[in-house]
């Protein structure tokens, strides 16, 4: 087991009078390469509970443990997690602050104390997987454009060759084609560097295309937490509180509902085509 | 039909760092008549957001006209006028909110223009009852979630009582609900005050709720139609980096796989009906 959270509950500004329990009570666990979806509408904690995985926030109670090791056993070792945990916040472009784009990526391993050599390495890896071009190193990040910099700032995470990855709406505010762009590439780093990958998101269609389990948050607990498939056939749930399904799976719920017999289990635009198909070959099969 | 908005033979150039000039829009005209919900789409670049700071004076032409029921937005006796006809609406509600209670936000616009207090009252109610907002009124803006920062916003402009609201991508930042939320109260507003409506958005489902599409690309329209028209091309949105919402995009796959069907159906509803008349009587079979 990777990583494995135990009753965490986090309280913000504890025995005041504005004091909020902001998760109560999850637990769950995550092996390694694993490509997780996190859901929930906001302020259902989600952004809290990321914010503890890699030790930025401590826990009012309970415990993260990573590859078996409480993370807060010593509090000098933390710096460490940070590296083995990456974190891609909201917006990450909001970041950027270096003269370079090269210096930006170089950022992070630099602060692990690697060789010159190593960092270069890394920072060239790092831009390889996001689609970076080597001309754009000498650049100043604050020139490119809002799709660049985003992938910049994602490549400044990777550089640290994190085990996990957590992506925060990494793709918020991008354009359809810039969105395709970041989620293949994570897609990729996923497959090629085995990095686990836990992606939060608001949109259904990007969870459903991408990841295979799925975890709800809703009022700081976690509410539903199974494979893709499973999850998103609790529709009516899902709405209740305040999410929803991606809209092919929606047809094909429709469809069910008004009793033709289509599975629907169905992710993708790709799956519809191919169940419509079946079911329509189906009929010719058997002509009564 | 009364025109709110014209842009004429519009172009917008700035300089990069190399002191080269870039052109972002490129001799566009558009025209919106009174009235009209207008989707503006385009990939990051296209000068989607370029066009909208041109409808309220943030922005100024380079070359051409933009007017604004009917007053040249270059002229700076009017600029405070074309503001009044057309409110922004921007992306992130964090930063466009200003006082600390939900009422004395919305009054924020209506104070600098100087309205009456007696007038005022009046405006902000009706204003935060047009979104959905009146029993919030005392609360803080920062303890409500998006979608009800994002109406609150929108209610600080329909209290300026403008002919016009432009939004650059209001639900960027918006969860599932809170989206539903801030676009039936766009929709709303068009349809019950007659408001026009400019939205600049990435979602395919929220500009298939309008009159008109527009897509940008280099700073020149390339699409103007009626939704139903404009999702037509999937093949042209997709290669112009766009994307269609995944009903038509079913219904389009199944077309390509040889099976009749039209692909101008938006909505989960109107696709089920599509489907529904191709699978008709599969189930009665055997």
């Amino acid at each position: 087991m990777l990583l494995k959270v135990e009753n965490l509950t986090h309280i913000y500004m504890p025995d005041t009078t504005f004091s909020k329990t902001a998760i109560e009570n999850v637990s769950f666990s995550i092996e390694k390469g694993e490509f997780i979806g996190l859901i929930g509408h906001s302020g259902s904690g989600k952004s809290t509970l990321i914010q503890h995985l890699n030790g930025l926030l401590t826990p009012t109670e309970g415990k993260i443990f990573y590859n078996g090791e409480d993370i807060w056993s010593d509090k000098e070792k933390i710096r460490r997690i940070r590296f083995e945990i990456g974190l891609v916040f909201q917006y990450p472009e909001a970041q950027l602050f270096e003269e370079t784009v090269y210096k930006d990526i170089a950022f992070g391993p630099k602060n692990m104390g690697l060789s010159e050599e190593e960092i270069k390495q890394r920072v060239y890896d790092a831009c390889d997987i996001v689609g970076i071009r080597e001309e754009m190193l000498e650049k100043s990040p604050f020139e490119l454009s809002g799709g660049q910099k985003r992938r910049v700032a994602i490549a400044g995470v990777l550089a640290m060759k994190p085990s996990i990855i957590i992506l925060d709406e990494p793709t918020a505010g991008l354009d359809p084609k810039g969105r395709n762009s970041i989620l293949n590439r994570i897609k990729q780093l996923h497959e090629s560097w085995g990095i686990t990958v836990i992606l939060v998101s608001h949109s259904m269609e990007d969870i459903a295309n991408n990841a295979s389990r799925i975890i709800v948050m809703d009022h700081g607990k976690i509410v539903m937490d199974g494979g893709t498939e499973q999850v998103f056939s609790r529709v009516d749930e899902l709405e209740k509180i305040g999410l929803s399904v991606p809209q092919v799976t929606k047809v094909f719920f429709e469809l069910k509902k008004a009793g033709y017999p289509v599975n629907t289990n169905i992710l993708t635009t790709g799956e519809g085509r191919d169940e419509i198909l079946r079911v329509l070959g189906k009929r010719g099969d058997m002509k009564c | 039909m009364e025109e709110i908005i014209q842009a004429m033979d519009l172009s917008y150039q700035y300089m990069n760092e190399d002191e080269e000039s870039v052109l972002v829009l490129d001799h566009l005209n558009i025209t919106v008549p009174k009235g009209q919900f207008l989707s503006v789409l385009g990939h990051n670049g296209s000068g989607k957001s370029t066009f909208a700071k041109h409808l309220n004076a943030i922005l100024l032409p380079c070359g051409g006209k933009v007017y604004v029921a009917g007053l040249d937005t270059s002229c700076e006796e009017k600029t405070l006028e074309v503001r009044r006809n057309v409110g922004m609406v921007f992306q992130n509600p964090d930063n466009q909110i200003v006082a600390s209670v939900v009422e004395e936000d919305v009054a924020f616009a209506c104070e600098n223009l100087g309205v009456p207090q007696a007038e005022m009252r009046k405006r902000v109610d009706e204003a935060l009852k047009s979104v959905g907002m009146y029993e919030y009124r005392d609360r803080a803006p920062h303890m409500l979630s998006g979608g009800q920062k994002q109406r609150v916003a929108i209610a600080g402009i329909i209290a300026m009582r403008p002919e016009c609201i432009v939004l650059d991508e209001p639900t960027a930042m918006l969860d599932p609900m809170g989206r539903q939320e801030v676009l039936k109260t766009i929709k709303k507003l068009n349809k019950d005050y007659g408001l026009t409506i400019v939205l600049i958005t990435h979602y395919m489902e929220e500009a298939a709720l309008s009159d008109r599409i527009i897509v940008l690309e280099k700073g020149q329209v390339l699409i103007d139609d009626k939704p139903r028209d404009v999702f037509k091309n999937v093949a042209v949105l997709k290669q112009t980096g766009l994307d269609v919402p995944q009903t038509t995009e079913l219904l389009f796959e199944l077309r390509r796989a040889g099976i009749h069907v039209p692909f101008d159906k938006l909505t989960v509803a109107e696709c089920v009906g599509e489907l529904e008349k191709l699978l008709g009587g599969t189930e009665k079979c055997c």
